[in-house]
């Protein structure tokens, strides 16, 4: 099918079923796949040298030089109380936006963008992949695989009691 | 930006200058009402506003300032007392202008509501108009007779030269020429082909606006041509029936003229010429000197053996330096934009609350960094409103009190080094330390075993803690402490620090100490654990290397002795919570401290290493991370890595 034909298509179906679709950064933290609303993200950079910032959550790697700017980064695998495992050539910073500020997300590997139906996430379990229901905005199903899409404002701003 | 959104930020920009101007001129007149020179300004105020809303086509503003032009017409022409019911109706006036103006700021239309005010003005008018002894005047002649206003004396005084003459000149045109105008401007143009036209009235503004011109044209004209050919010249142009023309002697004008170092008249001459400009590209430029000055010391870093590198550098080092200053000039305004707006603050609120209160104001002329000053606005509305609402008392309590029925608040700022101190200094009734102590143990702030040991300021710190102000009571005003918290984390984000300080039965007096720039700073950087940070140097006093055996323990607090003082020592390690509880410092044979102060309190941080001495660039830590202790921003070194800078004075 011609892209213009697919594109058309999708429209149709979007039309017709009233399909309402999220397009979603996927990204790696150990086995797991992981998605952020694409909305969010600004940029994805190789990480340069972090500089750890005393006095913060432990999850804080610290702040990067992003063109000028001084940008916090935040180790999801630290976030999430995870093994890390992953091997550091491929890790990368999701710069995302939110709340008017821009944060790094420190994460393995940053595979693809992909459109999902609105329909097709659910509800989070009690735990996916290890990470607290809190933190969590739904799964989805992608071809054959889990994806777990992150509530990125709870992960950052939420309260972290534990 | 098309020319038009230029002319109506211009005009904005006027307009609330003047509405500003309205209101500082209208207080003081409250205080001296016979002051001539205080109407004048205020009438010129009220004028130049109508002018610019005319030009702009702003109807309603129009109206308004026109209503209120001539009501200020009447006070200076002794038609109307200045009562306070006078200046209540005039801050009314002022207010509608504001609303006006911002209405057009945020959609391009009038929406505020002004004809019941001019109703009420037109009431006043008359009212007071057949109560005032007012001299009986022939009609028209009044309005249209020139009279020079004590401000444009020296004007006249100051273009005048030895062989000058000064003309008063009456023009009077034919009455049915169909070309009034036009004859008028005539008349004008003429009159400044032979001489310097100080003032005409009808003005040439209101000629070219065609506003209808009736009657005679009057001048006033410096020039050296003899009284006969002016006449003559004059009487040329088409439609001149008469021309009657006298000379003012000098010294009548020498004697009245006002002081040129009078305050109230400083605007008016011997300024040098200006342009606005948008805050943002002041921001940018400071961005760009920012990054200049980064790569700057890049270059200086590199270890380059050439004498011409050595030469460019140096040159490089004055020169961005010098742009640092010449930027840093630029962005400073004078406090007097947030001080002035107080006293019609105070003065409304006090009025409510049946206070009598009297604002004084010192050092409105100190400096700051613009970005600072925008932020300052807020955190002295809080102390101000409480000190109206909670610090002074009502009349018959002073009283009482054997104090004087008016209360008054002191606004003081200064410079100090590189600080800019702001006090904020009330005779009400001060706070009693104890008590905000009990309330903190109330909300568990703080144990009653804490207390204990805690002196007065550390008790009266309370009311900055969110968790003291924000489960009061909220009056109208204020409630007793509300918005402490936010004066506290807007000074810190400021970089600066507040202190508080208070008598019972005396009054209160909260101290804003502030860095006079938040964008670069010289700053001594240092090592802990591998990483580099930079301490402000306006906190350090000086650097020391000591030797294990020159650190002595009193009570358990490792300290060391300068000069017959006692100085505790911090380890950085420590405080950044990098481990260091074991004093491993202990085992170094030299031992780097800075020594820095904050406030009174002197303190020495331990640090791994003393690198060298350079200027930074502050930049913020960002939302995120903006309540990290100990940490109070962050600046990108030579090499583009980030070092972060260390918050000292709370270290200490």
């Amino acid at each position: 099918m011609l892209v213009a034909d697919k594109k058309k298509n999708y429209q149709k179906t979007k039309d017709q079923n009233q399909l309402e679709q999220i397009q979603y950064v996927v990204f790696d933290l150990g086995v797991e796949e992981y998605g952020i609303d694409i909305d969010l993200a600004k940029e994805i950079i190789k990480p340069g040298k972090i500089t750890p910032v005393p006095n913060t959550e432990d999850y804080v790697s610290g702040v990067i030089n992003l063109r000028g700017q001084i940008i916090p980064v935040v180790d999801l695998y630290k976030r999430f109380k995870m093994e890390r495992e992953q091997d550091k050539q491929k890790a990368r910073i999701i710069i995302v936006e939110i709340r008017d500020t821009l944060i790094g997300l420190l994460v393995d590997r940053v595979k693809e963008i992909i459109w999902l139906d609105k329909e097709k996430i659910e509800d989070p379990p009690e735990i996916a992949g290890g990470i607290k229901q809190e933190f969590l905005e739904g799964v989805g199903t992608l071809n054959d695989h889990i994806l777990i899409i992150v509530d990125l404002d709870k992960t950052l701003f939420g309260d972290d009691s534990n | 930006m098309d020319r038009d959104s230029q002319y109506l930020q211009m005009f904005l920009d006027e307009s609330f200058e003047y509405i500003q101007q309205l209101n500082e001129n209208i207080l003081e007149l409250e205080n001296n009402p016979e002051n001539k020179e205080i109407i004048n300004s205020v009438f010129r105020a009220a004028h130049s506003l109508k002018g610019m809303a005319a030009t702009m086509g702003f109807d309603s503003l129009t109206k308004l300032t026109h209503k209120i032009e001539n009501l200020l017409d009447k006070v200076r022409n002794n038609k109307l007392k200045v009562t306070e019911d006078l200046v209540d109706n005039l801050f009314a006036g002022f207010d509608l202008i504001k609303a006006l103006v911002e209405n057009i700021k945020e959609d391009g239309k009038e929406d505020t509501e002004i004809e019941d005010y001019i109703q009420a003005l037109d009431n006043i008018s008359e009212k007071d108009i057949s109560e005032a002894d007012s001299p009986k005047e022939e009609p028209n002649s009044r309005n249209n007779q020139i009279h020079i206003a004590r401000e444009d004396y020296r004007e006249v005084i100051d273009n005048i030269k030895e062989t000058d003459i000064i003309y008063n000149i009456s023009v009077q045109l034919k009455t049915d020429s169909m070309l009034q105008s036009v004859r008028a401007f005539m008349v004008l143009k003429k009159a400044e082909e032979l001489g310097y036209l100080v003032k005409s009235s009808p003005s040439r503004q209101q000629i070219e606006e065609e506003e209808e011109i009736t009657g005679n044209i009057y001048m006033i004209l410096i020039s050296q041509m003899e009284a006969e050919n002016i006449k003559n010249e004059l009487k040329d142009i088409i439609d001149v029936l008469d021309v009657q023309i006298e000379t003012i002697e000098k010294s009548e004008l020498e004697k009245d003229a006002p002081d040129n170092t009078q305050p109230v008249n400083k605007k008016s001459i011997n300024v040098s010429p200006t342009v606005r400009v948008d805050i943002n590209k002041l921001d940018k430029l400071m961005n760009m000197v920012g990054e200049l000055l980064i790569n700057k010391t890049r270059l200086d870093g590199l270890d380059v053996d050439l004498e011409i590198y050595q030469d460019i550098i140096q040159q490089l080092d004055r020169v961005t330096m010098e742009l640092h200053h010449v930027v840093m000039q630029i962005r400073m305004v004078p406090i007097s934009g947030i001080f002035n707006r107080f006293p019609r603050m105070v003065r409304d609120l006090s009025r409510d609350l049946g206070k009598k209160i009297n604002v004084k104001i010192r050092g409105a002329d100190t400096e700051l960094d613009r970005s600072i000053i925008d932020e300052l606005a807020d955190p002295l509305v809080h102390i101000l409103r409480n000190a109206v609402d909670h610090g002074i008392e009502t009349p018959s309590e002073r009283k009482k009190q054997g104090k004087d029925a008016t209360g008054e608040i002191l606004l003081k700022a200064y410079q100090k080094g590189s600080e800019i101190i702001i006090e904020i200094a009330d005779d009400g009734a001060g706070i009693d330390a104890d008590r905000i102590a009990q309330l903190a143990v109330e909300r568990d702030l703080v144990t009653q075993e804490q207390i204990m040991s805690m002196d007065k300021k550390e008790k009266l710190n309370f009311i900055f803690d969110p968790g003291f102000s924000t489960t009061e009571q909220i009056t109208d005003v204020s409630g007793r402490g509300v918005g402490m918290d936010v004066v506290k984390s807007v000074v810190k984000k400021l970089d600066g620090q507040v202190k508080i300080d208070s008598t019972p039965g005396k009054g209160t007096k909260f101290t804003i100490s502030l860095p006079l720039t938040l964008a670069i700073t010289q700053a001594l950087m240092i090592e802990v654990n591998d990483e580099s940070f930079a301490i402000p140097l306006n906190a350090v006093s000086e650097t020391l290397t000591l030797s294990p055996e020159d650190i002595k323990q009193v009570r358990g607090q490792d300290v060391i002795i300068l000069r017959d003082s006692t100085i505790p020592l911090i380890s950085a390690s420590e405080r950044l919570n990098y481990g260091d509880r074991v004093k491993t410092y202990k085992n170094r044979n030299e031992i780097s401290v800075v020594i820095v102060k904050s406030g009174e309190k002197e303190i020495g941080i331990i640090v791994d290493k003393l690198l060298n001495q350079q200027e930074i660039v502050i930049k913020p830590l960002g939302k995120y991370l903006v309540e990290t202790r100990y940490i109070s921003g962050a600046t990108i070194v030579g090499d583009g890595d980030v070092a972060l800078i260390l918050d000292v004075r709370n270290i200490a």
